[in-house]
């Protein structure tokens, strides 16, 4: 049997299970809203755990992780910097949010935000802002898909057909099950994923040096670039940026709050946070992979390409390589269905009922949900292919979107604790002008990099703008009639 | 505040000063167990926050309780 056959053969019969697994649940949540978005608030400890972790695990895991490893050297490790503690306010804000789901009924972030600061608008801006980010941050999990078995199958499926199988996989249980199809895929994904980078992180030092060990003493004598901190190319205020940015924000991206009001209890929330930085540690068998490629005889076409680069090479047997590609299909389809899922239910739920008063009962609402998780799905996956043939950049996209979704934090922290701000009537105004400022900053210093003051990250400089037009504008205004 | 959480919040800005500035200051110099200092060092502190987070958890009262 050709190498080919083999590949694309383990990577269908992947597909296949994956959507057994996703179709399983159909049938366990209520027909209503928050049946489909919030699986009925009854996930337990298991799935949430993975739901997070494999959520972040994406196409970045098995392709950017070591290329990025292979190419910036010690700049990779930015990730457990903020990884340690980017999750821990959730530990105290997701309870929080959950109660405030249980009263009033919140499935949403921006749903909670703009009932708490009482304006409809903040909603929409957020819901705007949602889905600016995830359209591109989802054509990568596809282009992802697309990429891995194209190189691995030497071109025989080209990246629009992978990327296309790929995803209509992913649409078929998102659509029919919601929730609770993406929790118990990425369950199914994630243990898969991990047994799967962990193998390939200890064998190829192994196989290529001897030994994790004796690699780093041979990177250590010829490439000691690679190994000097704060990484290749990275100034320390780069660095440093990079790490709080991404921690102020983790905790802000939707598609991951969100899981505060799908959590069956206050405790399996906190336990999955403490839980967490376990799956962060699983990111060190990728990073050793990427470390592996350094040294390796022939470079690929692009870092990102390392992994499946040097799996080609080294001719390892065909049912290895199409393991590795139904891992990296994993990672991509397990962060790309909750991407997909959340960005519909923020545009329908916040976007249309709530900016813009669309009146829907529970059963439109979640066919409404549905269509947009098709309308969402179709958007990522014309981008992929613009980026893909057209050569077109998504960083710059995915970096404004970083920025903007981090300007969310003020904003999710006055609703939770102090929605009247530093004045005695709800800050929503306040919050919106701060949000808008933040989006704005980080939109143009991403743009234009050399007109910041000091080289940061932009989204640092766009949470400062927040911050100094939130402030005075909650604490100067008037108190509210009625009082 | 309780002393409990007072030492918690106290481990995270520790925590966060140490993988910031701090890791420019400590997080270079000989290998630790094989691995490169600035590895071993990142990967420490994920561990310890992991530690530190279940012995602030299993040490607390349930939230439900509390409500």
């Amino acid at each position: 049997m050709s190498h080919n056959v083999v590949v694309v053969g383990v990577a269908v019969g992947y597909l296949a299970l994956s959507l057994l697994v996703g179709l399983a649940p159909s049938r366990k949540s209520s027909d209503s809203a928050e049946g489909y978005v919030a699986g009925d608030r009854s996930l337990g400890l298991l799935v949430m755990y993975f739901i997070t972790g494999a959520t972040i695990f994406s196409s970045f895991a098995f392709l950017g992780a070591p290329g990025f490893a292979y190419s910036k050297g010690t700049a990779v490790f930015y990730i457990l910097g903020y990884g340690a503690l980017g999750f821990v306010p959730f530990y105290f804000t997701g309870p929080r949010a959950a109660a405030l789901g249980r009263i009033h009924g919140f499935v949403t972030q921006a749903d909670m935000v703009a009932t708490r600061l009482e304006r409809p608008g903040l909603a929409g801006m957020m819901a705007v802002v949602s889905v600016v980010a995830f359209v591109p941050y989802l054509a990568l999990q596809i282009r992802g898909a697309g990429l891995v078995l194209e190189v691995l199958t030497e071109g025989a499926v080209p990246v629009w057909l992978g990327g296309l199988v790929t995803y209509l996989v992913v649409l078929v249980y998102v659509w029919k099950s919601g929730v609770l199809g993406v929790g118990w895929t990425n369950t199914f994904q994630g243990i898969f994923m991990l047994v799967l980078a962990w193998a390939l992180g200890l064998y190829l030092p192994l196989k290529l040096y001897g030994g994790v060990v004796p690699m780093f003493e041979r990177l250590a004598a010829e490439r000691p670039a690679h190994l000097a901190v704060p990484g290749i190319g990275w100034t320390w205020g780069q660095y440093v940026a990079a790490v709080v940015v991404s921690a102020l924000g983790f905790s802000m991206w939707p598609h991951l709050f969100m899981k505060a009001f799908s959590a069956k209890s206050d405790r399996t929330l906190q336990r999955t946070v403490v839980l967490y930085p376990t799956f962060q540690l699983f990111l060190v068998p990728l990073f050793l992979i990427g470390f592996a490629g350094v040294l390796f005889p022939t470079p690929p076409a692009q870092p990102d390409q390392i992994l499946p680069h040097m799996l080609m090479q080294l001719k390892l047997p065909s049912a290895l390589v199409g393991l590795f590609c139904a891992g990296a299909l994993a990672a991509s389809m397990s962060s790309g269905d909750a991407m997909a899922h959340a960005a519909a239910s923020i545009a329908v739920r916040d976007g249309l009922g709530r900016a813009l008063g669309w009146r829907l009962d529970a059963t439109e609402e979640r066919r409404m949900i549905r269509r947009g998780v098709v309308v969402v799905m179709v958007l990522g996956y014309v981008t992929a292919l613009i980026a893909h043939y057209a050569e077109v950049s998504l960083v710059i996209l995915l970096l404004s979107a970083y920025g903007a979704v981090v300007q969310f934090a003020p904003a999710v922290l006055l609703s939770l604790y102090r929605p009247h701000g530093l004045g005695r009537r709800p800050a929503g105004g306040a919050a919106l002008a701060g949000m808008i400022a933040g989006s704005a900053v980080t939109v143009l210093f991403v743009v234009k990099p050399d007109w910041q003051p000091i080289k940061l990250h932009a989204g640092l400089w766009g949470l400062l703008a927040n911050l100094a037009v939130l402030l005075p504008m909650s604490a100067i205004a008037a108190p509210a009639v009625s009082e | 505040m309780t002393l409990r959480r007072a030492l918690f919040f106290g481990y995270v800005i520790v925590c966060a000063l140490a993988l910031t500035g701090g890791y420019a200051v400590f997080g270079t110099g000989a290998p630790v167990l094989g691995l490169p200092r600035p590895f071993a060092y990142n990967i420490g502190w994920v561990a310890l926050t992991f530690l530190v987070l279940l012995a602030f958890h299993l040490t607390g009262p349930d939230p439900e309780d509390e409500a």
